[in-house]
């Protein structure tokens, strides 16, 4: 909103309702004060750590919240461009996803299933267990890897 | 140890279907595998109107209303199995994640796994490799499930028949290239490995890439000069030798519990 500039002009919130605009104010109050994150920081996606889905406690608190009002916020977050609120609300629905199977996130968001019969049976087979496998083996292989390292920094 | 566990039922459940695709016609398959999908799908369908009517607002349709920058920044979060998944939920979040701009976020999944990442292998796009990696139908006959291999050089995860099938044998392709790089290991090459135990139609061969090997040709063909040949074979046989190592390593990983 920086660059609407000064005015006495009220600024037309359309898409934002009282309810969600007193969570989104809620969040600004406590943040008050706090550094704006760099506009650069997290826009590069070719940055090489992990992203991580931690949100700290007050947060994680203030985004308990039923999914509709969760979507609210971040459609607020995003269209009042408060870059923080709305990471935290992604981060949300990530942890949301994580975990789940695809029935369960088709559930979870009202996704509705339109492939034709043929197309299920070729995409949405679940991945084969030989994949499984290999994937086990990768975990276990850096889980290997971590417990030396441990090992050796001792 | 539960993980390995319930890797280990799933590959018992592997293995009984399986069995059953080896008795029964392919087509059978199919129609069941159809007639099994369906109710579930009536189902779900039932489940989500059912909630709808009894909900005062009906839900939001996820992604639906949510602007696409904010669905991707979503996705950035997840790694690339997640991020597969998705992609199987819907033909719009299939059509999100399978197009060439969201490469990005393919990469970002790759980053996000707990454990280090498996190698890429050159020149293949993210979600090309997230398909290779994790999706099991054969990508030539399109049956699902009870598809093993995958050929890392080719792009490629096929069923045994289909790979017998489309490839030619890698001896007779290779006698018709050219002197200079023929056996210089720059040739595409896959080992179609013979099932532990499995009856003896199905031989080790060691296949080749027709379009792939003529493509090889075409190239070398453009280069005039000795040098500028030499280096190519360099680069070449460097390149094979990449893929192969990414080859070796799910081979080694899993090959020997395929059976």
């Amino acid at each position: 909103m920086k660059n609407v500039g000064e005015s006495d002009q009220p600024i037309p919130l359309p898409n934002v309702s009282s309810s969600v605009l007193k969570k989104v104010l809620e969040y600004c109050e406590h943040h008050r004060g706090e550094p704006l994150p760099a506009p650069d920081a997290d826009t590069s996606q070719d940055d090489t750590r992990k992203r991580t889905t931690d949100i700290s406690e007050w947060d994680q608190k203030f985004i308990t919240v039923d999914q509709e009002m969760l979507f609210e916020i971040i459609l607020a977050a995003n269209y009042l461009d408060i870059k923080s609120l709305l990471d935290v609300g992604c981060k949300t629905v990530a942890n949301m996803i994580k975990g789940k199977t695809p029935e369960e996130i088709r559930k979870l968001f009202n996704i509705v299933n339109d492939f034709t019969p043929e197309e299920e049976v070729r995409l949405l087979a679940l991945p084969h267990s030989y994949h499984q496998l290999i994937l086990s083996f990768w975990h276990h292989q850096a889980q290997i890897k971590k417990e030396n390292e441990w090992a050796e920094d001792r | 140890m539960t993980p390995i566990q319930s890797l280990t039922a799933d590959a018992g459940v592997e293995t009984i279907s399986h069995k059953r695709s080896r008795t029964e016609q392919p087509e059978d398959e199919g129609a069941q595998v159809k007639r099994k999908k369906i109710p579930t799908k009536k189902e779900n369908k039932n489940l989500e109107s059912s909630k709808k009517s009894s909900s005062r607002q009906s839900k939001r349709a996820f992604l639906e209303d949510v602007p696409l920058d904010v669905v991707l920044d979503i996705f950035s979060y997840l790694d690339s199995y997640e991020l597969f998944s998705i992609s199987r939920l819907s033909r719009g979040l299939r059509d999100i994640l399978m197009d060439q701009s969201v490469e990005s976020v393919w990469r970002t999944a790759r980053k996000n796994w707990d454990w280090e990442p498996p190698p890429i292998p050159e020149g293949m796009s993210e979600s090309c490799y997230a398909d290779l990696l994790f999706g099991n139908h054969c990508q030539m006959c399109g049956q699902s499930g009870g598809c093993e291999l995958t050929f890392w050089f080719f792009r490629v995860r096929c069923c045994r028949d289909c790979a017998y099938k489309t490839f030619p044998f890698f001896n007779s392709l290779k006698q018709k290239q050219p002197l200079a790089y023929r056996d210089k290991d720059v040739l595409p090459r896959e080992i179609i490995q013979t099932k532990r135990g499995s009856d003896k139609t199905l031989p080790r061969r060691q296949i080749g890439h027709q379009a792939l090997t003529n493509q090889l040709k075409e190239e070398f063909i453009a280069l005039k000069t000795k040098e500028e040949r030499a280096s190519w074979i360099e680069s070449k046989r460097q390149k094979r030798a990449a893929v192969e190592a990414v080859g070796h390593f799910y081979q080694d990983k899993g090959g020997g519990f395929t059976a």
